[in-house]
Parts: C-alpha cells; structure tokens; sequence
C-alpha cells in the first residue's frame, strides 16, 4: 500500500511529464507535417494559378498580337506619324512591338517565368505589374494591392459583418420559434437572394439617387471632396450607405434562413429540452445550449469571412464606381496581369491556409472535444 | 396550410418579378422593317445654346468657369446623372445606341467619330483560289468580295444596331469629313450603285463560285470537291458589344448566299491569334468582325488606301501582305501615300480613282462609322471636335460655360482612364480623359479649329511657310503667309541633331557638311510681348529657356548615351529626324522660330511647326521638366512605362504616389546648385540667378499645392484625389486673354439644308430646283459667303447617278439654284427619279445632305 502509496504520486506525475511530453510533440508533429503539406498546396495552387492565368503559355501568343493590333492602330491613327514614308512606318511599328514584348518579358520562355513568378510569389516579393498601375501611379503589385485595400475593406467589412452577425442574431431565436409567421416571411423572401447585390444597387441608385435625389450615385466622396477630414470621413459614409444596403438586402434573408437551419438542428436536441424543462431562461438555453456547440462552425464561417473580405466585390464595385480591389483583380485578369493576379492570390492563399491552421487550433480551445493532431474529435 | 401557399405564392411573384425585370428590354422592340432603302437618318442634335452676338465683351481673364470638378462616374447611368443634377456632363462620351435615351432625357449632346466596324477578309488563295489544305477560300476573289457590299444593308445596321447613331460606311476615308465632301460627288454615286442588293450580290457570288470549281447542292448550298463551303466568320463579342449583331446579320446574309458558315466568337484576345497570328494559307479563318479607330477630324486621308487594304501596307499584318491587288489599284494607292501628283486637283483625281478601286478589292467591307454622343445640360455650352469628341477637343475647357453667366461650377464625369497611368508631360498617361483635363491646365501656340482640322494662332501670332515648287498646297486662313520656291535650303547654323554626350546641338553644317534642302520651311512669329504676358501657374514669366528645355528633351530622351535614355522614344526620334531638316531660333525678342522639314500637308496651316513648351504629354516649364531628368538620370524613377520597367523603379507622376518625394528632393539640389540643365545651350537662355528663381517659384507651387502640374492654360490643377479619381481645376485670373477670345466657337457651325422644286420634271426641258441652307442650331441662313461648293446629283430609277452638277448662288443668303439642263433632261427616262443635294461648308468640315423625289414625265 505505502508502496504503492510512494510510487502512484511518481507515477501520476512520470504519466502527466510523458502526457505533456507526448501531447508537445503530437502538437509539434502536427504542426510540422501541417505546415509542410500547406505550404506544398500553397505552391501547388499558385502554380496552378500561374498556368491558368497564362492558359498555359497561350497568354504569350495572345499578348503578341495584342501588342501588335494595339501598336499597329496607335501608330496609324497618330497624327504625328501621318505621312511618314510607308518602310519607316512599318519600321517604327516594328521597333515599337519589339520594345513592348521585351518589357512584358515575352523574350523569354514562358516556363522560365513562371517559375520565376512562382518563386517571387512564395516569397512574397509580389515585384511589378505588367500593365496596371496603382492609382498613385506605381507599378508595384504590393502598392496596387495595398492603395485599394482599404476602400474594399471598408465596403466589404462593413457590408458582411453586418451581414453575419445580424443574420446569427435573428437566426438564433427565430430556431426556436419555427412555423412562426416571421419564420415563415424569411422562407418566402429567402429567394430573394437569388438577385445579385448590384442587382439591388441599380435600383436602390435609382430610388435614392435618380429620383430621391438623397444619397450620391456612387464614388468614394463627393467630388469635390471635402478638405477636412471629418467632413471627407462623412462623406465617405455617405457613399458608403447604398452599396452596404446592396449587399445586406441581397443576402440577409438566406443567410437567416441558413443559420436558423443549422441552428434548428441544435435547438431540437434532447439535452435543450431538458434544459428548456428545468426552466432556463430562453437567452441561457440559446447561449449555452445552442450556441456552444455550434461555436466552431460560426468561428470558421467568420474566419472564412474575413479572409473573404480581402477579394472585395466585382460587379458591385462597378456598379457603385467604387475603387475597390475588385474592380482591380477583375481588371488584371481581363488583360493577363499576371503578376497582379499572382500577387492577389498568394496573398488570399497564405491567409487562408493560416486560418485552416490556426482554426485546428480554435476547436481544441472552444470544444474539449477536440484534441489537436488527435486524428478525430474524441 | 394556405398561409404557406401564401407565402410560397409570394416567393415566387418577387423572384419573377426579378427576372423579368431583369429581362427586360431597355428599349421598346421594334417591328419596324429593315430601312432598305430608307437613305441614312443623320442624328438630330438638340439645339445647343448659342452665344449671344449681342453679348456685352467681357473683362474675365481665363476660362468662363470659376471651377470644373472631373470625377469617375458609372457611363451606363452618365444619362440619368446629368438628368438628376449630380453632373453637369459626360465628356467620355456614351455608344451610339443611347442616342435615343439622350434625347428622351431632354438632354443636349455632342456627336463626333469613333470606332469605324466593317468585315475583313482572308484574301490568300493559290492559283486555285484555295487554301494549303485544299479548301476553297472564295474570298481570295475580289469579286465576291467586292459583292459582299450589296450583301450587306448598312441602313439597317445603321438603324436597327445603332438606332440611328451611326453612319452608313461604304469606304475606308471617314464619311461625311473632309476627304469625303472633297469627293461627294463620286462617294454619293459610289454609294448608290453599291446600295443594298441582295439579288445582285447572288448573282456575282453564283458566278464566281461557278467559275471556281464550287457546285450548288439541292439544299442550295455551295459545295467545293464533295464539301460544303464553309465560312469562319470570327465574330467580337467583346467591345460595346455590336460586332456581335453585326457578326450575326452578316453570318445570316452569307448562309443565304448559299455558304455555310461557322461562327467563331471570342473576345479580341481570342480572335487576334486567328486573324492577326495565323498563317492566311492555312486558312483558320475567313472572315473577321474589324475595328478602327478614327483619326478624328483627319484633313488628309490619302494614305488610307495603301494601309487598309494593299499588300505594301505598313501595318505588316499576314492577310495584307498575302491581298493581290489589282495593280491600278496599286498604283494609285502608293502615288497617293507618297504624295506623287503635282497639284491638288491631281490629288482631287487620283483619290477619286481610288474610291471605286477600292470597293472593288473590298478587302476590307465596311459597315458604319459609329458616332459617340456626349450629353450635357442644355444650360452648358460645349464644343466639340467633329471628328473626335469632347475629350480630345482642345478647345473645349476655353469655351465651356453656362449659357446665362459668367462663372460657376461645372460638374463633369468622366471614366477611370483619368488617372490609369501616371501624368508626366514627357511620356507619361496618355488616355485622352487625361489629356482633357490637362487641355485646361495647358496652352500652346496654336488652337486647333475642332470643326475643320485647321488651326488658328493662341499665343503665336503668325507663320510664314515656303514650300518646294511642284508640291502642291494651300492656305485658307490669313495668319498663314504661303509661298513657293524652287529650292529651299536649310542654314548652316540650324540645329538638325543632338550629341547626348556633349549635351548639345548638332548644327546643320555639322550634320550635312555639303549643306542641304527641305521642301517646306515655316517660320513662326510670337507676339513682342508674350514673355511679359504669359505667366507659367507657379507665377514664373514664359521665357525663350522653356522652347529651347522643350527642343532639347525632343532629342535627347531618344538618344543613346543620353543619362535620360529610353529606347521606347528612340523609334519616334528616329522616325522623326527622317523628315527633320533643321530648327533655327531667329530671335528671342521677339521670338521667331524657323523650322525645315520634309514632310508637307496639302494645308499650309497644318505645316507650321508649332514650337511650345509642351512635352506631348502635357505642357510643363523648363524648371520641372530639369528636376524630373535628374532624378531619371539618377534612375530613382522614369519618364516612360518601358524605361520605369528597366529601372525597375516607378513610372514617373507629377501628380501623386511616390515619385513626388524624389522629385521635391531633385528640386532642393537644383534650388541649392542654381542648376542650369544642359548648360552648354540653356546657358545662352538663362543665367544662375533666374534658374533658381525658376525653381524656388516651382517650390513654392508644390508646396501649396501637392503637384508638380504647372501650366500657362486659362485654369490650374488645384486639386486630385487618385484613390477616389477626382480632379479640380479653376480659374486662372492671370491668363492674358479674355473668356470670350473663343466664343464664335462655341456651337459647331453646322448646317441643313432643304430642297425644292417640282414634283414632275418634263423630258427635255431645263428645270431648276432650290436648295436653302441655314444653321442647325439656330435655323438662320446660312452665309453664303461661308458655303464653298454646292453639288448636286440625280438618280435614275434604278439608283444609278446620272448627271452630277453644282448649284449657283441666288443671291439670298444660303440659297442656291440646281438647274437640270434640257439636254440633261432629254436623257431622263420616265418613271420616278430622284435629285440629291451636298452642300461643302467653310466653317465646318461635315457638309449638308438632302434629297428629292420627282416623277420624269415623257
């Protein structure tokens, strides 16, 4: 007995040094072979990117007559070249295609650059565009990027997380109250969203815009722009107003519609009856009974959602004239920018393997269930 | 249960009602009949305010506006914009198919030219007319394609694509502008005989074939060797979208000719691999959906010919270089690029025999020139090139003001092209969305006439321009002294080059030590007063120094070994010193420049060689443009796109982004050095003191202002904000001329004319019809004084032009007698018939059309 008496505390804590020890390296191996195998996929993915972006080296031949449909038009249509003797003009069109390829570095084999593209990427050295610049006029895919940041974070972060957390607040109690009429009314306007938000944003133009006359068209600011800071700030929330309202009316009544689902699934559990039996106040029963378990999913929804928000919105930026980062990707692709593309991708691409990685790590501290590198929920 | 029937019928009723108006036509759909033979509907512009003649002379200095406020705004709501206030007008310009829209609004516009649209083909066939694989290409035969004109209804592209905001476009020269009126006769006539004809284009396509070996099916369908001939008809669906359509209708007409036709649709960087990047022989493709752009208001199109359509043209494009072109065609296209004719009634004739050369090789068949409209507030006055719109009109922010007043502020949108490249007046942006905000910041010696291509003097004063004997020219305005002679030579001490090393000129007598000629010598004269008078924005005077930095930059940033070096501009040096003679500044008080060149234009006011303080790219004192070459030879940032690549540093911008702290930090180091750039000539312009007067002036501007965009225009650059693509220029109170210097251009001189006459014409016996011209905007008679030729022509009833004859002065203002002499009439066969009057106006380069139906009684 004192034997064992002696040996158990050892034990107990010989088995809780090997128990840390071996949950250490478990982590430790996790997070290697996890950071490996992303950053493999990361690699795999730009690649892949680079390959699509180009049409797998097609891009080059399309650039090439693109240059000299464009070089040969300018050239014809310039005043200045208008009588030129008919050998120096082809000459000059000729010198003028040979510069632009050599700029856009179709003088070297497409495996060549992609590779170096690759490589930049990995390293987040994002260099220079081929065609776009930044509105302040820089080459730098990093400044292009970054000057047309902020407005997309502004438009898109304010417009989604109102989104998101609205949704989960209405969602929540409206799982508990289903076949009431509001749940019914958000059945029937779900489909709704089946109409993009610059499809509202057209016509909320037209209301408040065109025939109210109250909220700007679109745009960043006023033109032209207040002078203090205040008044441009303000101002900006002004032009703010429709294209947030755009996204919130095309997507509220889905996004209810999909969290009271899952959320119903939750709220018809045993254990929320029980606690509903023994009288728990409904605010308890939703926070505790509901929302806790469903906590991980809303985490990774939400950091999905974030990352999401760095892509900003295409056709709504256009529609609302917003300089946006959109608008920019859209662009890049539409003329084969690859370095802007590539820049734009890797950036989303690192962001979201930090968030799958760092999401193994939020179920193990939100839900005891999960042990990280375990396999599976325990 | 109900309710949930309820609510599910309700669902529904809004995602319908979503659909269908997202469905819905934008306008209501026609039913109308193609217009066949319905001649083109010209654009009605709604009268634009025009100036007052009556109006007190002003005493503002600058432009008429206090402010104007450029922003980006959507092009698909410009329209509704401008109806709801929130701008003044669109200057970008919307397609041709918001003609209608515009004028529902009630808005007034401005119409100009664009993109041209036509078909191009794949001429290449061997001596079997077939491609390398054996395939039959019928349009490697000119007269299939010179059918394909009556196979296609321009009117009803016209109409019923464009909804009348297009021309009808049979040639390559731009309908209805000045080459055009020069020939209306012959276009017009050409014009009638190729009017839509399907039975026509049937008949010439079944011969051919025929004779090609193809037999036509059961199915009615061409067949060459026991295949179906088949057309890829490579069609863009990119662009504004109405080469679709056009493809569409055209794919249509050719499966009716009995081909088979394959659509092929993409976007340019789809289809430019086929047309441009293939091999014509290998017959990838037969038909292409083509687009030009338009030269804007182009007095001299005599090179078109060789360009669009001969073997020799220097586009260098395969399909060119494999067309077998008649070699009349031939020669009268390259004797018209190269000027060989010895008067201009010799052009006149050579470019009259090219026009229906032209149509017969139809490697290219043209459909429409599309006309852009830029609508505005009827309270805005606006003008407008009439070959090339708001933006590119430099004229425009000198005359733009409110009707009514003097002063305010005008809101204009345009698109993002604003500021999609960096400004810098070397080789920086050059969208023309940024050259119209910079056209207000900016002067320069002479101001283009927006409505006939010519110029008149801004800040010169007058030219005298000799020409070579025996190279045909002309003069139209009086501050252009014109002369010939038999030999011009250029003087010994004239610049004709640059040593970059030296960093100066090479004389004439250094350059040709035998001494040399140019055919043309113009000589400029700038007022007495003009460096006390013309203030740069930063307040600095306009001195001889900003001619001599702006001759000197020409050539030295094209030349290797320069410290400013960009390969990019070594081609336009080079191109430029191929019909550069010699430069010769003839005194700086007052300041004469005299300038040899071979290169001459038909119109002697387009030959005088405009020496300003402007890069190209935008205007800019000698002090600015110091400070940007020594931070590009310190190659901390570039003048060009090419070069910045090189670098690998950033595109020079005077207006924002990083550039701006190198710049200023440039600018410090001259301050503190008095620098003189190229000391070895700007040292006989300028002296140590007045340079860094020059650059403490620039200091201060950039320090109040955030830019380094100076100008001498008659509004500054206060403010841009890039991120939100918005500009503001206002008033410059210091221009040394008054608002109205510019007014009588205010509205385009347009002009309409009605005919009148009888409704029978008897064979054999004269008759007179009456054509009365008057204005469009206001409906006042047009001068006749300002009317340069009246020609009419009368068509029998087949469409073909029977007699071509002019119109002679009435003695009322504007109006003209059309007489058919008896023996004209005696020719006429009974029936309808119809009298077709063109009107050739001074003022302006479009003329005026209208026609008249009689019926020829025996």
């Amino acid at each position: 007995m004192s034997t064992e008496s002696m040996t158990a505390p050892a034990k107990d804590s010989a088995s809780k040094k090997s128990s840390a020890n071996s949950s250490f390296s478990r982590i430790a191996k996790y997070t290697a072979v996890r950071l490996v195998t992303m950053a493999i996929t990361i690699a795999i993915g730009i690649y892949l990117t680079i390959l699509i972006a180009n049409m797998g080296g097609y891009v080059d031949t399309i650039m090439r007559n693109d240059i000299r449909e464009s070089t040969t038009m300018a050239i014809l249509a310039n005043p200045q070249y208008r009588l030129l003797g008919t050998e120096e003009k082809h000459e000059l069109i000729q010198k003028k295609i040979a510069t632009e390829e050599k700029r856009l570095g179709l003088d070297q084999p497409f495996a060549v650059r992609s590779v170096r593209y690759l490589a930049n990427g990995l390293t987040l050295r994002l260099g220079r565009s081929l065609h776009i610049t930044s509105d302040h006029g820089s080459k730098e895919v990093r400044l292009i990027l970054l000057e047309r940041l902020p407005a997309t974070l502004l438009m898109t972060g304010v417009s989604e997380l109102m989104l998101f957390f609205g949704s989960i607040l209405i969602a929540l109690p409206l799982s508990r109250k289903y076949g009431s009429w509001f749940d019914k009314l958000t059945i029937t306007l779900s489909p709704t969203s089946a109409a993009p938000a610059w499809f509202y944003g057209i016509f909320l133009i037209l209301i408040f815009a065109a025939i109210l006359k109250i909220l700007p068209f679109g745009g960043l600011v006023d033109s032209p722009p207040p002078t203090n800071r205040l008044d441009y700030g303000l101002n900006v929330l002004k032009h703010l107003i429709l294209p947030v309202v755009s996204v919130i009316i095309s997507s509220i009544f889905i996004s209810i519609y999909a969290w009271r689902t899952f959320f119903l699934i939750f709220s018809t559990e045993d254990y929320v009856e029980v606690a509903k039996a023994k009288g728990l106040p409904s605010r308890d029963v939703e926070r505790r009974y509901i929302l806790r378990p469903t906590l991980p999913n809303i985490i990774t929804n939400f950091a999905l959602l974030v990352i999401g928000l760095w892509t900003g919105f295409i056709i709504l930026e256009t529609v609302f004239v917003w300089p946006g980062l959109g608008i920019t990707i859209y662009r890049a692709i539409g003329i084969y920018d690859t370095p802007v593309i590539v820049g734009s991708t890797i950036i989303y691409a690192y962001l979201l393997a930090l968030t799958v990685f760092l999401l193994d790590f939020i179920y193990a501290l939100v839900d005891p269930r999960v042990k990280v590198g375990a396999g599976s929920a325990q | 249960m109900f309710k949930n029937r309820l609510m599910m019928a309700l669902g529904l009723l809004i995602v319908a009602s979503m659909v269908l108006a997202a469905c819905g036509p934008t306008t209501p759909p026609t039913t109308q009949a193609p217009a066949t033979d319905v001649p083109a509907q010209q654009p009605t512009e709604a009268p634009a305010p025009t100036a007052v003649p009556t109006e007190p002379p002003t005493t503002r200095h600058g432009g008429w506006l206090d402010e104007i406020d450029y922003s980006v705004v959507d092009a698909q709501s410009a329209i509704t914009q401008i109806k709801a206030g929130a701008i003044d007008l669109f200057s970008y310009g919307v397609a041709s198919d918001k003609l209608a829209e515009i004028k529902d609004a009630g808005l007034c516009y401005t119409s100009s030219y664009g993109l041209y649209y036509g078909f191009i083909f794949n001429p290449y066939g061997n001596e079997n007319h077939e491609y390398d694989d054996g395939r039959l290409n019928p349009f490697s035969d000119r007269k299939i394609r010179e059918a394909m004109n009556w196979a296609i209804d321009r009117n009803y592209i016209a109409q019923e694509i464009y909804a009348g905001g297009a021309l009808p476009k049979l040639f390559a020269l731009t309908t209805q502008l000045v080459d055009y009126t020069d020939l209306v006769d012959v276009a017009r006539g050409l014009e009638a005989k190729y009017a839509y004809n399907m039975e026509k284009a049937a008949e010439v396509v079944d011969a051919q074939m025929t004779a090609m070996g193809a037999t036509k099916g059961a199915d009615g369908k061409w067949q060459y060797k026991g295949v179906p001939v088949t057309v890829i008809l490579t069609i863009r669906n990119d662009g504004d979208g109405t080469r679709l359509p056009q493809g569409h209708y055209f794919s249509n007409q050719l499966e009716a000719l009995g081909f088979t036709v394959e659509n092929k649709e993409g976007k340019a960087s789809e289809l430019s691999p086929l047309w441009i990047g293939s091999n014509p022989a290998d017959g990838q493709w037969d038909v292409y959906t083509g687009g030009w752009a338009s030269n804007g208001l182009n007095r001299d199109e005599r090179t078109i010919f060789q360009e669009m359509y001969l073997p020799n043209s220097a586009q260098g494009i395969a399909l060119f270089t494999v067309n077998q072109s008649d070699p009349e065609f031939q020669k009268v296209g390259d004797d018209l690029y190269s000027g060989n004719y010895k008067t201009l009634e010799e052009r006149h004739d050579l470019m009259a025999e090219a026009l229906p050369l032209s149509v017969e090789d139809s490697l290219q068949v043209w459909t429409v020139d599309l006309q852009g409209f830029s609508p505005f507030n009827c309270d805005l006055q606006v003008s407008s090139d009439v070959g090339a719109g708001v933006e590119t009109t430099f004229m425009s922010p000198y005359t733009m003001r409110f009707a009514d007043k003097e002063g305010g502020q005008v809101k204009v949108g345009t698109t993002s092209t604003m500021f999609t490249d960096p400004w810098n007046p070397v080789n920086g942006s050059n969208w023309v969305t940024s050259a119209y905000i910079q056209n207000a910041t900016g002067g320069r010696a002479f101001m283009p006439d927006p409505y006939t291509g010519l110029a008149w003097p801004l800040r010169a004063e007058k030219a005298d321009v000799v020409i070579e004997k025996g190279i045909p020219a002309q003069a139209s305005l009086d501050w252009v002294n014109l002369s010939f002679e038999d030999s011009i030579s250029v003087p010994a001490d004239a610049w004709a080059d640059w040593d970059p090393v030296a960093g100066k000129f090479i004389t004439v007598g250094e350059k040709f030590p035998d001494g040399t000629t140019a055919k043309m010598k113009s000589v400029v004269y700038y007022p007495a007063d003009m460096f006390q008078t013309v203030k740069w924005h930063d307040g600095s005077n306009l001195s001889a120094a900003d001619f001599v930095m702006a001759m000197i930059e020409g050539f030295d940033y094209g030349k290797e070994g320069s410290a400013i070096y960009d390969a990019d501009a070594a081609g336009n040096l080079e191109a430029f010193l191929s019909y550069f003679k010699g430069v010769q500044i003839v005194s700086t008080d007052p300041l004469v420049i005299a300038t040899y060149m071979d290169n001459v234009y038909s119109d002697a006011e387009l030959n005088v060689s405009a020496w300003w303080p402007n890069y190209g790219y935008g205007e800019a004192p000698w002090q600015t443009i110091a400070v940007g070459n020594s931070a590009v030879a310190a190659k901390e940032v570039a003048w060009g796109a090419a070069q910045a690549d090189e670098f690998q540093k950033e595109w020079m911008s005077f207006i924002g982004g990083p550039s701006l702290e190198i710049l200023s930090a440039h600018l410090d180091s001259a301050i503190a050095d008095k620098t003189i750039p190229y000391p070895e000539v700007m040292g006989a312009y300028v002296t140590a003191d007045e340079a860094a007067a020059r650059y403490t002036a620039l200091k201060d501007w950039y320090t109040a202002r955030g830019h380094f965009w100076d100008g001498t225009g008659p509004y500054y650059l206060e403010s841009v904000d890039l991120n939100a693509g918005s500009a503001v220029v206002k008033n410059n109170p210091d221009f040394p001329d008054l608002s109205d210097r510019w007014s009588a251009f205010g509205v385009a001189p347009l002009a309409e004319v009605a005919l009148d006459g009888p409704a029978q014409v008897k064979v054999g016996e004269a008759v007179d019809f009456t054509a009365t011209f008057t204005y469009k905007s206001s409906g006042d008679a047009y001068p006749t004084a300002d009317i340069k030729a009246v020609k009419f022509l009368l068509y029998d009833e087949t469409g073909a032009t029977v007699y071509v004859g002019s119109g002679t002065a009435a003695g009322e203002e504007g109006v003209f007698t059309l007489t058919i002499p008896a023996d004209v009439s005696a020719k006429l066969v009974a029936g309808s018939g119809r009298i077709e009057v063109a009107g050739v106006m001074i003022p302006v380069a479009i003329p005026a059309f209208t026609s008249f139906d009689y019926v020829v009684m025996p």
